[in-house]
């Protein structure tokens, strides 16, 4: 009895309270930006060549004066991860040449519909200017 | 001078002819060495200084590309000393190149990649600013240059000036500062210009079109055919997701295309992935076209024509498979058209039948390659700069490395009349004077468009004149393609009943009730507006598809597969790259549905199943089977 009723409770009421991940925890992507809000990504489709589960899209465009998203001449218009598909292994944040994609400690996943679960490239953006929820 | 020589490369004797290089004898004998600015097909320059060996007896080390191999020569490629000048060249050219690999459209497939992994230093010591200029420079709407990744290989110059004697790009400056650029005020107009792209060992001449389009490991290859002339070069269709096409390089074939490709064939097909491609068959209803089922526009195809039967009529593009065409021809004779054909301006029906015997008693000898093994080169007819370019490279090898004879007869605006020795006006007689009065006239090569020959309305004269050169000359005569496969037409017997200008005439007078006309519907456009009831297969609503009763949404070459028959008689096969568009059929697909709905129900139904049927029917094909077309492709042969 003792041992149920006063033991210390090992659950949190989550989602309003969460529990710290190990700092070396794989979970949702995130597309980083650099400091003055360009994106990171630079459309290499490097994540996707590394990628062991085929769940990256990536299709390139060039920057144009007026148009510009990242720094260099290339950005990536079209950026898709299926998450259903994705197995966490992290290989795309390795390939990255320019650490534009992360994987974070978000992990709330769960989507009424596989469709809702290919995440494109504004849900993976990192939010401009960084608000307080933003992933540190 | 000794016609061999023998020299021993890391230990291994190999002998090789006199005059081969030291690179070339290690190649043949499976040594690596690594190279930038050396090319097969160009001269030797030693640009890159990437290739140096070490010979015994040298006091320095050689660049192998422009050393020719001697007699008792002993040299050495693993030694230490070799394999750092290698890496230490490899680490001079990095010092200037700009690592941007990640966005560079030559990285996955990139010879400076390459080598630097195997040979190069395993990290950077430079640690200044690396030197800096405005990226792409555009040098026309096709090409765009990165100076910062240029290792100044000379690749492009040397092509623009040996191979296509158009030399719009030079390097301009001196060491460091060397930079590839066109004439001030001028673009780099050469229509070959593509080539230099693909001959670019890093991504500093890049295509426009191609541009950030995918990455090497995410294309899927297919060969194929190019099918925008009659050349018939072998191409390389890239596609992504086996959806989009997103470029054409050349595939060598020594006897076509030699290795080159020119910028129509490499730009100007991506059509292909038009958002605007028809994607279902259209029906005309109360005057507007709707979209309807594949079943109701072919049930209705089929019975405008029927019931039109003797005043129909089949037109046919010169540049659908041998299989469709053999398709189509069959299925207007079952509708009783008066006459199927691919051109409108055919003057009359004999030439077609004459140019067909010509075929099988074998006058049309002559094969590409034999312009470099002539000594005399007659062109009848046809401006080959634009209508054929790649034979332009083709005849320029002959003039400018064999010196061969050019006589060009008629066409004197054309871009090669400044190798011909001699323009003259344009008839038959001109051929048998251009013979008498040629010096070298050995081995003559006689290329006659297939304009004059089989369209015009002195081919029967021509033909017979042609015949009774090659019975008392002996020269090689080539016909010159109009299109793709217009040679294929006749060899199918898609060409018969009315000629097309006596159709062309017919429908303007409007005796023609039902036309179905099978790709290309814009090029007559004007006349077929007239017909009353109008059958279109095209891959787009062009304007005589608009005023079309049914219009029939084919598929492009890059989805269809089947032979086509190429201006020396290649038979050669066109493979499918990516999955055909929603809605469309293939123009083989096409015409056997119609078939069957027509109450044939024994024709084939697959481009294979057609190709068989025309093993056994047309006799030209007999003895071709699809395994021996293979990647080469196979010329029909007749005996002389």
């Amino acid at each position: 009895m003792k041992h149920v009723l006063f033991r210390k409770r090992v659950t949190v009421e989550y989602p309003e309270v969460r529990r710290k991940l190990p700092p070396r925890a794989r979970w949702r992507h995130v597309l980083k930006r650099h400091e003055d809000g360009l994106e990171r990504c630079i459309g290499c489709s490097l994540c996707a060549g590394a990628c062991p589960a085929h769940c990256i899209h990536v299709v390139a465009e060039e920057n144009k004066d007026g148009a510009r998203f990242s720094p260099g001449e290339r950005y990536a218009k079209i950026y898709e991860i299926n998450e259903l598909r994705c197995i966490f292994c992290g290989y795309c944040q390795d390939a990255c040449p320019v650490e534009a994609v992360v994987l974070t400690d978000k992990l709330d996943f769960a989507s009424y519909s596989r469709e809702n679960a290919i995440y494109t490239k504004e849900m993976l953006l990192e939010p401009y200017p960084a608000s307080d929820e933003s992933v540190s | 001078m000794a016609d061999n020589v023998t020299l021993t490369i890391d230990g291994q004797t190999v002998t090789v002819a006199a005059g081969t290089t030291i690179l070339e004898a290690a190649a043949s004998i499976g040594i690596e060495i690594p190279v930038f600015c050396n090319h097969p097909k160009l001269e030797p320059i030693g640009a890159c200084r990437q290739c140096l060996v070490e010979v015994e007896g040298q006091p320095k080390p050689i660049a192998s590309c422009c050393t020719p191999a001697a007699e008792g020569m002993i040299v050495h490629t693993k030694t230490p000393s070799v394999r750092q000048m290698w890496e230490a060249n490899i680490e001079f050219l990095l010092i200037n190149h700009p690592l941007d690999c990640p966005i560079c459209d030559r990285g996955g497939e990139c010879p400076l990649q390459n080598n630097t992994f195997a040979y190069g230093p395993r990290d950077s010591r430079f640690d200044y600013t690396k030197r800096r200029y405005k990226k792409p420079v555009r040098l026309s709407d096709r090409i765009l240059l990165d100076r910062e990744r240029c290792i100044q290989c000379f690749r492009c110059v040397r092509f623009q000036k040996e191979i296509a004697d158009e030399p719009d790009i030079q390097m301009f400056s001196r060491g460091y500062y060397d930079y590839i650029d066109t004439a001030p005020g001028k673009e780099f107009e050469s229509q070959f210009s593509g080539n230099t792209i693909e001959l670019c060992p890093v991504g500093a001449l890049t295509s426009a079109v191609f541009r950030f389009k995918a990455r090497p490991w995410e294309i899927q290859s297919t060969e194929s055919v190019c099918v925008n002339c009659g050349v018939g070069c072998n191409i390389r269709i890239d596609a992504r997701n086996y959806r989009e096409v997103v470029r054409f390089l050349s595939r060598e074939n020594p006897e076509v295309d030699d290795g080159w490709l020119c910028d129509k064939g490499r730009f100007d097909s991506l059509f292909i992935n038009d958002k605007n491609r028809l994607q279902a068959p259209l029906i005309r209803k109360d005057g507007r076209l709707v979209e309807t089922s594949w079943d109701e526009a072919l049930e209705t195809a089929v019975k405008i024509m029927k019931d039109a039967g003797g005043r129909s009529a089949g037109l046919i593009s010169p540049k659908l498979t041998n299989e469709a065409a053999y398709l189509f021809s069959k299925l207007m004779r079952e509708f009783g058209a008066v006459g199927c054909d691919w051109n409108l301006e055919r003057a009359s029906a004999d030439a077609a039948v004459k140019t067909a015997e010509a075929f099988s008693e074998g006058l049309f000898d002559g094969a590409i390659k034999d312009i470099t093994s002539s000594t005399l080169l007659i062109v009848y007819g046809s401006d080959i700069s634009s209508e054929l370019p790649v034979m332009d490279l083709w005849i320029k090898k002959a003039v400018r490395r064999n010196g061969a004879e050019l006589v060009l007869i008629g066409c004197e605006s054309s871009k090669l009349a400044k190798y011909a020795k001699t323009v003259m006006p344009e008839n038959i007689e001109s051929v048998v004077k251009a013979i008498e009065s040629s010096k070298s006239s050995e081995r003559v090569l006689i290329m006659v468009s297939q304009r004059l020959v089989e369209l015009s309305p002195y081919g029967v004269e021509i033909l017979d004149s042609l015949k009774e050169i090659a019975r008392s000359r002996q020269p090689k005569v080539m016909m010159l393609a109009c299109a793709s496969n217009s040679i294929g037409m006749l060899e199918t017997g898609a060409v018969w009943g009315k000629p097309g200008s006596e159709i062309k005439k017919s429908i303007l007078d409007g005796n023609i009730k039902a036309l179905w006309v099978a790709g290309e519907s814009d090029k007559y456009a004007e006349s077929l507006a007239r017909v009353d009831a109008l059958i279109v297969q095209d891959m787009f609503l062009t304007k005589t598809a608009e005023v079309a009763n049914i219009v029939l949404p084919g598929s492009s070459f890059a989805e269809t597969s089947g032979t086509i028959i190429n201006t020396e008689r290649r038979v050669q096969c066109i493979n499918p790259a990516i999955r055909k568009l929603r809605g469309t059929l293939t123009d083989v697909e096409i015409f056997a549905r119609a078939a069957v709905k027509t109450g044939l129900n024994t024709i084939s139904q697959t481009s294979e199943d057609v190709f068989k049927e025309l093993t056994q029917t047309a006799n030209s094909f007999a003895e071709i089977t699809l395994d021996k077309i293979g990647a080469r492709g196979v010329r029909l042969e007749a005996k002389r």
